[in-house]
């Protein structure tokens, strides 16, 4: 008997939440799914992900700075997602390489003669 | 808290959110979306599905912006309740979003901060939310 008012609950949550929810056309899920599937907004996910990579290449130059590059470039992009078109995987193996030397010659520089 | 809001419908894995604004403009299809960084970053976009295409730069004039970002912010509180931890980046496409974002920030810092911690951007300085300053972007992590 409880089990059965419990389902019956259930039921009614679900019937209002379904009918709370409203429908779309294909065309518009369709354009949504696609949204997910690229860079939707690129003006603001690319300065987005330009600090991210940044913030990330700083994080790991600042704990072993001795990695090699390949193993930097791997790291950090094991951590993006997969929707990246190839053109920005390119973008982002390019920000890193010139970032990593950035922060090497820096530190050099820093060294006393 | 969040006053009104348009009903939303999640896809399947909560990436993006569809509702409707219904103003005398007509009805506008809306989505939100909650674009993967990297790790547990996101950056929250959201604007008109218009003509097959996406617009969040669009200014829609249906004269619901409250409810309108009511709607986002319970879209946010959904995706958190997925994927709690998260970190979420917003950025207004333009000066009069910017006002309008602080001034939502400014107004409701109090009851967004039971859930999430509040940094903000001036020209590349990160520091923590003051409600005296004016921001260029947000950023929330949530408290897990």
């Amino acid at each position: 008997m409880k089990n059965e008012a419990i389902m019956e609950a259930a039921a009614k949550t679900r019937e209002k939440k379904q009918a709370n929810t409203p429908e779309f056309p294909p065309e518009v899920i369709a354009l949504a799914e696609k949204a997910t599937r690229t860079i939707a907004f690129p003006h603001k996910y690319l300065p987005a992900q330009r600090r991210f990579i940044s913030e990330k290449t700083k994080e790991i130059y600042s704990t072993t700075p001795e990695l090699p590059i390949r193993q930097v470039v791997v790291q950090i992009l094991s951590k993006l997602p997969d929707f990246l078109p190839p053109d920005n995987i390119l973008d982002v193996t390019r920000l890193i390489v010139e970032q990593w030397q950035m922060l090497s010659e820096e530190k050099a520089k820093a060294l006393p003669a | 808290m969040l006053g009104k809001t348009y009903d939303i419908k999640p896809s399947a894995e909560k990436q993006y959110y569809l509702f409707t604004s219904e103003g005398p403009k007509g009805k506008i299809n809306k989505i939100v979306l909650f674009q993967g960084i990297g790790e547990n970053r996101y950056n929250l976009a959201f604007g008109d599905l218009l003509f097959g295409q996406l617009d969040d730069e669009v200014v829609s004039n249906n004269r619901d912006f409250v409810k309108v970002l009511s709607t986002v912010a319970a879209c946010v509180y959904d995706f958190v309740k997925a994927y709690p931890g998260i970190e979420l980046e917003i950025e207004p496409v333009d000066e009069k979003r910017k006002m309008l974002y602080n001034a939502v920030f400014k107004r409701h810092h109090l009851f967004i901060r039971q859930q999430f911690r509040i940094l903000g951007v001036i020209t590349d300085t990160l520091e923590p939310y003051s409600q005296e300053k004016l921001y260029d972007r947000f950023e929330l992590y949530h408290k897990i």
